[in-house]
């Protein structure tokens, strides 16, 4: 703009007086550069210095406004004789500035409306005033000029301001977004570590309860082996003590004998107790499915019991919910064993009092019944903080207990879990010195026709005193269970052969025809599995009637029964064998016996 | 603020935006105007 007045004046200083045409030339050059000044120190200042920016603004305005009437005073300063044709120049290029001003003014309110006012109006009002119609309709187009100018300059700013916010708006979110893919990757790199982490504690838990398999399968296998070695003495025990009860004995001689008896029965039920909590803590216990009377089960558990309660003087109550069905199908042995379990620790925790057993209710759940028992006594009670721990084995209320009543704590252990297996759950409430009351439930199935044509049949059998005729072969290395079963079956009136060994049972049980044919599993030279898969092989190369073989063995774990029966064997008897179990057995190989009392 | 937020900036929902976009706008008043008075 300083170089266009520069321009003005050297062309109108050729025809014109100079020296106002030169005082308006400093006088706007000088404006100018004062405009520079201020644009400057406004946009050296700091970032920071410039928030504070209205004041700068209002300055700025107020020069531009301020060259607008310098420039437009041109028309005053540069009058003269010649100054027509300068005039039409002035106005041209006034309006050219006018426009152009448009992009670099346009940005704040008020500013290019006051410019454009203050470059045209001036000019405007010269032509209107000449009075002469050409002139007057363009000053009036001037005018005109500065309303559309105003209004242009708004619509400018604002899509500038659009564009603008829109640039931030973008960057504000291209910044979240980095933020955010920031916080992304952290997350990740979290997240890769922790699954790390899971990946390695897995690891270790994996480990672990390799390590837990391996110390329950020694565990099992300790057990096993435990048991097997009890067994084997505690047939010979038990087995002269049935003998030699069955002799002419003194009255004293005959309770002694009873005294050992007995500890002798408390000694395999504690080994029992020990067998059955492993299969239950390995969850293989198999469960048997017959139909019983579960009253008369129930019945023959508290006969025993009742007569130990009349001892101490306890009130024994049974009742029983007589719309329950008679028949289920289930294990009576193990229900037998839950409630004897139960009704036991009743009778012996009570001095005083009752104890009071019942079938509360029934209710059906499909083609299943649910029975709800009780057992509650008026004994000793439990401490409420004994109560959590009381099934939990190995453990009794109070461990002065195990000294005054007895008791490994591990028939309740075992009872919960076989409970559990029978589709039901235990509960436990009590108060001590005032009683306790156990309720359980039990999931039993209703049993067809045949089952309870087949249970009636087992249920019928009596025990008999019974004499037997025929050849026995007792394969056995030990030499106290080979007299102890010789003495048992010659009793019975059966002929024994005994064999030490597999090897030497093989060779007799092929060379001589044998009724039935007890076999040891563990043995030196050929153990009684290899043995007998040595016979069954021989029968079906000479085509030999089949040898009726009983596993006789201290091993009682019901895989080592799946064991012999996988090998041939017929029939299993596991040590120490009584003569109830003998019995059993014989009734079932030899079904010609002869009655002698009942 | 100089200028009218609803009238000259309707789209823009962010204060801190409209803050910034006001500031750009000085911003360019300032520089267009400089390079014009140089030219």
């Amino acid at each position: 703009m300083t170089a266009i007045g520069f321009g003005f004046w050297w062309i109108f200083t050729q025809s014109n007086p100079y020296l106002w045409p030169s005082i308006w030339l400093v006088g706007f050059t000088l404006l100018q550069l004062a405009r520079l000044f201020h644009i400057r120190s406004f946009l050296n200042q700091d970032s920071q210095n410039k928030t504070n920016y209205s004041k700068h603004v209002y300055l700025f305005w107020l020069l531009s406004f301020s060259t607008t009437l310098v420039w437009s005073s041109a028309l005053v300063f540069f009058s003269g004789p010649d100054s027509d044709q300068f005039i039409i120049v002035f106005t041209l290029v006034t309006g050219g500035i006018a426009c152009v001003a448009l992009s670099s003014l346009a940005h704040i309110p008020k500013i290019y409306p006051t410019y454009i006012f203050g470059m045209l109006v001036p000019v405007s009002g010269y032509y209107i005033s000449t009075g002469v119609i050409e002139n007057i309709f363009a000053g009036v187009t001037a005018l005109l000029f500065i309303g559309f100018g105003a209004f242009i300059s708004r619509r400018f700013r604002r899509n500038v301001a659009h564009s603008i916010s829109l640039e931030l708006t973008n960057l504000k979110l291209a910044e979240t977004l980095q933020s955010e893919n920031s916080k992304a990757d952290r997350l990740n790199t979290d997240l890769l570590q922790e699954v790390n982490k899971r990946e390695r504690s897995e690891k270790d838990l994996k480990k672990a309860i390799d390590e837990a398999r391996a110390a329950s399968k020694a565990k099992s296998d300790f057990l096993a082996v435990i048991s097997h070695e009890i067994r084997t003495p505690m047939n010979g025990v038990m087995g002269m003590l049935d003998l030699v009860m069955d002799t002419q004995l003194s009255k004293l001689q005959r309770d002694y004998l009873e005294t050992a008896n007995r500890s002798a029965e408390t000694l395999l039920r504690l080994l029992n107790d020990l067998l059955d909590f492993s299969k239950c803590d390995q969850g293989d216990l198999p469960m048997e499915k017959t139909a019983f009377l579960m009253r008369d089960a129930a019945e023959e558990v508290l006969s025993l019991m009742a007569g130990r309660a009349k001892k101490k003087g306890l009130d024994f109550k049974f009742v029983w919910d007589e719309t329950a069905p008679e028949w289920v199908s289930g294990d009576p042995i193990r229900f037998r064993q839950v409630l004897g379990n139960l009704v036991g620790n009743a009778v012996k925790f009570t001095e005083q009092g009752s104890v009071s057993v019942s079938l509360e209710r029934h209710e059906r759940e499909g083609e299943l019944i649910r029975y709800f028992f009780k057992v509650e006594d008026s004994g000793i009670g439990i401490e409420s903080e004994a109560i959590d721990s009381l099934f939990e084995p190995f453990t009794q209320a109070d461990s002065s207990m195990t000294r005054k009543y007895g008791g490994t704590g591990l028939g309740l252990a075992i009872s919960r879990r076989l409970i559990r297996f029978m589709g039901g759950d235990i509960k436990v409430s009590s108060e001590a010195n005032k009683g306790s009351c156990f309720c359980f439930d039990l999931l039993l199935a209703e049993p067809g026709a045949f089952e309870i044509e087949r249970g009636v049949e087992s249920q019928s059998k009596v025990p008999l005193e019974m004499s037997y005729a025929g050849r026995v072969l007792v394969v056995e290395d030990d030499a106290v269970n080979q007299r102890v079963i010789r003495l048992l079956l010659e009793r019975c009136g059966l002929d024994v052969v005994v064999a030490e060994n597999g090897k030497i049972g093989f060779e007799k049980a092929i060379s001589e025809y044998w009724d039935l044919v007890f076999m040891d599993c563990h043995m030196p030279v050929m153990d009684g599995i290899t043995a007998t898969k040595k016979i069954r092989e021989h029968e079906v190369q000479n085509g030999l009637s089949h040898t009726n073989i009983v596993a006789l063995t201290a091993n009682a774990k019901e895989s080592d029964k799946a064991a012999c029966l996988a090998a041939g064997m017929d029939d299993f008897l596991a040590k120490p064998v009584r003569k109830t179990g003998l019995k059993s057995v014989l009734d079932a190989w030899f079904p010609e016996a002869v009655i002698l009392r009942p | 603020m100089l200028l009218n937020r609803k009238k000259e900036m309707p789209n823009v929902g962010d204060p801190e935006v409209a803050r910034k976009t006001e500031y750009r706008l000085v911003e360019l008043l300032f520089q267009n105007s400089e390079f014009a008075l140089y030219h």
